[in-house]
């Protein structure tokens, strides 16, 4: 072809532009061949013509575009020789930690707290979901709970009553019901060993519904009430070396019981534990040898008895629930003042669900839960906030690289790939320093997150587990490796390599302020809290419960006589006075009774405490009016003293008034009140004041309180021990009221030793994500501040001058934080305890000091050593 | 199928089984431009192509070096098998409308 038949050359440069030759070699050929056509019969330059018009169809083609998305590089092409290219992400990533070693630690650091706490969270999660998942019917399994409303709470229990078991034996749907008792609790005695033991009575199929191993011995041992079964770890510490079977046990106060069969040690991810089980049929006798404090098979009793069944395959649960609001509402009349309604809860239920009352086992509620994950996410999301801020403060320095690498020939998707898998690099270094601080971390945590009885709990590390963190960290590292990685992506090469991008990047300081702002927020927000609920524990240690706690130790009676030992005790010389009670008042308190009267239509709940006449003399209770109990009772019970609350419950007019007043007790017991007494805490401080009686029968005593007139505690219960020990083989247990009191308050004890832990940790990460940001700015304006000084700025000028914009953020975090921490705490305070401090100004300017402190000390740290740089050495670099 | 064939798409097939094996870009133009009396520009040619080989009609393979356009390789297209299902499916259906219309159509056979 010469050179007069060659196509117009600006058209073939406009096509080479659009799309790279080699890809539309064929196009190019049909355009020549057919320009040479074109030769042929017309002139040149209608032929050019021709050309050009066909090039730009061409160019605008759908052809065009097909073949040049067919022939760019993808990231993941198999074309292109992969391996290389992630070989060479890799090397960079690892040059590019190694450079910025500072930036590096501060992420990792930060990330690998973060994790650590997530790994716990996701490693209970997963242990909770594990539990009971050795019961091979476990999908249809399911127990009753009980839900009893007043017109003033609704309470929610995991049992049932017993009575409720006698319906579902009617219904075709069920296969199987087991009843099971709680009450076989007690020192389980053999030849003068004594252990204590936890254990259930329960139906015979308790073995066939439920997939608990009984190692010898048979089911249907059950049969007989006298029967018992042990596991055998409990086993080896009764008897040792010799074989329990056919020995004979006492529990007291049930009596003799034959061990018939070996347990296998239920497995520690059950809800149910247990070291003996013993025959339901056993119930039956004890109550007619008056040896139960509650009759069972009474419609509210909700104390003892749980009800789980078998239902059969393909059953429609939904169906059972219309029969189960039948039986409440026949059954209507036996409870008073309050409703009872029963449901259905799945065995797969029974671990997370809502907080229910003599919960079988440990019980996560869902609530709990969520705070796990919402601590476990505030820990984590400063630390990858770090991650993103100092990413987008260094984009500067990287943007040149990137112009660069855009420049050879780097595409989009190459600089994205690039960015990510440099944060999963870190992300993964993070994780393998995440893990270690995992294993120290989790028997610390089991101890304050777990109850005791939660032993199922272990956080063991098993593959699937390992196989979960991994993924967890991937996708934590490509969630906070995107927004970089996009924002870097983007990058147009030829301003990246000019130097006008900085200007273009003070967009993006607002941002990184937001982030900084952010963290700030959650650090105030956990010291805050911490301060104020330590400030909670010192006011509730200190509480005046109305009431004297100190120097009256309590004892529990067990199988001594009261009057046996009150002869005793007043005997020794270190007990100055001493009263009977059935339980101990400023703690949790249960024992209640529902009270009538001639005026008031509904019976009203009261609380209440069976106690002596020196009870109110010990215990140092204010009569407003009235008298303490006659010294000579009668025998059946004929008084009670009553508190402030009470006489106001009733609509009496006054103290006075209601002295001599009758009422009528759940038993239908008529009673007169003889006295008023000021209200005082005999619940926990937690609990508001509520109506409550002292009543007078000596069956119930379970407690001695000892009024202690020695100085030398140790001595004197050391004596008492000496005293008690001639009368019973059973352990001696004693504690003082003010001890058992604060006992109560040992949750905030635990809460603040977690809170504090972690809000350590937040504080860590931001404190770690500001020092970074500091160094950053201030080795930016190395060269500012050498001018600075030169020309006369005095270093705390200039400390103030780097300072500035950080104090503006933290003051800003503080008037966030303060107003929604307080306003949070003052809403959740009244419903952990009634009786609280609230939110004090003293507690609120504490935190804001200490969080001032630490970020002052952080920034001041780098701002103070650039403020005493020589200029000399600073401006010497150019 | 792999979607409806349009009617330019069909006499682009139709023009490419009529070439056999020499059908490639300017060959085929040149057939639609004499027997259709249709010109078309090689862009709008091509981008019936790449539709057709995005619908599964068309495979291409790229012939030898060539003398008579500087060298450059041609690209021959081939029908699939598809492709002459769908041929067939549509000369059918054609068949059948002409054989059953009611109102008399093109040029009279009487």
């Amino acid at each position: 072809m010469t050179s007069q038949n060659r196509p117009p050359k600006f058209a073939q440069w406009l096509l080479n532009i659009f799309c790279r030759a080699d890809y539309i070699e064929d196009l190019i050929g049909d355009l020549d061949e057919e320009y040479a056509q074109n030769l042929k019969s017309k002139n040149r330059s209608k032929a050019a013509w021709l050309y050009y018009k066909e090039v730009f169809s061409l160019i605008l083609s759908y052809a065009l575009v097909k073949r040049k998305k067919d022939h760019s590089i993808h990231p993941y092409s198999t074309t292109q020789n992969n391996i290389a290219m992630l070989k060479n992400y890799f090397l960079v990533a690892y040059r590019n930690l190694v450079k910025q070693r500072f930036f590096t630690a501060v992420n990792i650091i930060g990330l690998s707290i973060g994790m650590s706490i997530s790994l716990i969270t996701m490693g209970i999660f997963s242990d909770i979901l594990d539990y009971d998942k050795f019961h091979s019917k476990r999908d249809n399994i399911y127990r009753f709970i009980s839900r009893t409303y007043d017109q003033n709470r609704v309470i929610n229990y995991a049992t049932s009553p017993t009575t409720a078991a006698d319906f579902l034996y009617a219904m075709p749907e069920v296969e199987e019901v087991v009843r099971i008792n709680r009450l076989l609790i007690g020192e389980v005695m053999f030849e003068n060993k004594g252990i204590d033991m936890n254990g259930f009575f329960v139906d015979p199929n308790f073995f066939s519904v439920f997939s608990f191993n009984l190692e010898s011995g048979n089911p249907e041992d059950l049969n007989n009430p006298n029967n018992i079964f042990i596991t055998k770890s409990e086993a080896y510490k009764l008897f040792s070396e010799t074989d329990p079977i056919g020995k004979t046990v006492t529990i007291s106060p049930y009596g003799d019981f034959i061990v018939t069969g070996i347990l296998s040690d239920p497995p520690k991810k059950s809800h149910i534990q247990f070291d003996i089980i013993g025959s339901y049929k056993k119930l039956a006798l004890l109550e007619s040898e008056n040896k139960l404090q509650r009759p069972i098979n009474s419609w509210d009793n909700l104390e003892d008895n749980y009800t789980y069944f078998l239902m059969r395959e393909d059953t429609d649960v939904a169906t059972i629930q219309s029969t189960l609001n039948k039986i409440a509402a026949d059954n209507q009349e036996l409870t008073k003042g309050y409703e009872l309604t029963l449901s259905l809860q799945s065995m797969n239920d029974v671990n997370l669900s809502k907080e229910l009352r003599y919960s079988i086992g440990p019980q996560w509620d869902i609530i709990s839960m969520i705070m796990i994950v919402v601590i476990s996410l505030l820990i984590l999301v400063p630390a990858c906030l770090n991650y993103a801020n100092i990413s987008i403060a260094r984009a500067l320095k990287r943007a040149r690289e990137i112009g660069v690498r855009k420049v050879v020939g780097g595409n989009k998707n190459q600089i994205f790939m690039q960015f990510i898998v440099e944060t999963i690099l870190i992300c993964l270094l993070s994780f393998g320093v995440a893990y270690i601080m995992f294993l120290y971390l989790r028997n610390e945590f089991i101890g304050i997150l777990a109850p005791a009885s939660a032993s199922g709990i272990l956080l063991e590390v098993t593959p699937s587990m390992l196989m979960i963190f991994l993924a967890f960290v991937l996708l934590t590292g490509f969630l906070i490796g995107i927004i970089p990685a996009l924002h870097f992506a983007k990058i147009k090469p030829l301003s990246a390599l000019s130097s006008r991008l900085p200007t273009r990047a003070t967009g993006k300081i607002n941002f990184k302020k937001i982030l900084l702002t952010i963290q700030f927020v959650i650090s105030l927000g956990f010291i805050m809290f911490v301060v104020i609920i330590v400030d909670q524990y010192r006011y509730s240690i200190n509480y005046n419960m109305g009431f004297n706690n100190e120097n009256i130790l309590n004892m529990p009676l067990k199988n001594v006589e009261g009057d046996i030992w009150k002869t005793e005790a007043t005997s020794l010389s270190e007990v100055s006075n001493l009263s009977f009670s059935s339980n101990l008042i400023g703690v949790s308190m249960y024992n209640h009774t529902w009270v009538m009267d001639d005026i008031n239509a509904d019976s009203i709940l009261v609380f209440q405490t069976f106690v002596d006449q020196q009870f109110i003399d010990i215990h140092d209770l204010q009569l407003l009016a009235g008298e303490n109990f006659p010294n000579e009772m009668p025998k059946n019970e004929m008084y009670i003293i009553v508190n402030e609350q009470f006489v106001n419950k009733l609509g009496y007019k006054s103290n006075n008034e209601a002295i001599g007043k009758t009422v009528e007790l759940q038993n239908n017991t008529m009673v007169q009140i003889v006295g008023v007494l000021k209200d005082f805490h005999f619940s926990a401080i937690r609990e508001k004041i509520k109506p409550f009686i002292l009543r007078y029968d000596p069956s119930q005593f379970t407690y001695a309180n000892m009024k202690i007139a020695s100085n030398d505690i140790f001595a004197s219960v050391s004596n008492i021990e000496k005293s008690w020990k001639k009368y019973s083989q059973q352990q001696f247990e004693a504690k003082f009221l003010n001890e058992e009191i604060d006992e109560a308050y040992q949750w905030y004890y635990a809460f603040v030793k977690m809170i504090g832990f972690l809000g350590m940790l937040a504080i860590t990460i931001s404190c770690l994500g500001l020092l970074g940001m500091v160094v950053f700015n201030v080795e930016n304006r190395t060269k500012e501040v050498g001018i600075r000084k030169v020309h006369g700025a005095s270093a705390s000028k200039i400390v103030f001058l780097l300072s500035k914009g950080y104090i503006k953020i933290i003051v800003i975090a503080i008037m966030i934080t303060v107003p929604i921490t307080s306003l949070l705490l003052s809403t959740l305070l009244p419903y952990i305890q009634h009786y609280n401090k609230g939110v004090s100004v003293i507690a609120v300017v504490l935190s804001v000091v200490i969080l001032i402190a630490i970020s002052f000390a952080t920034i001041a740290s780098q701002t103070w050593k650039a403020a005493q740089s020589n200029p000399a050495d600073t401006l010497r670099y150019e | 199928m792999k979607g409806f064939l349009g009617e330019f798409e069909e006499l682009v097939l139709l023009t490419i089984a009529t070439l056999g094996k020499d059908a490639y870009g300017v060959a085929i133009k040149d057939q639609i431009q004499k027997r259709a009396n249709r010109s078309i520009s090689i862009g709008a040619l091509h981008s019936t192509i790449s539709r057709l080989e995005d619908k599964g009609f068309l495979t291409s393979h790229l012939g030898g070096a060539t003398a008579e356009r500087g060298g450059r390789k041609k690209r021959f297209f081939e029908l699939t098998e598809d492709a002459k299902l769908a041929l067939g499916a549509m000369k059918s259906l054609r068949d059948d409308l002409w054989s059953e219309s009611q109102v008399k159509l093109g040029f009279s056979n009487d």
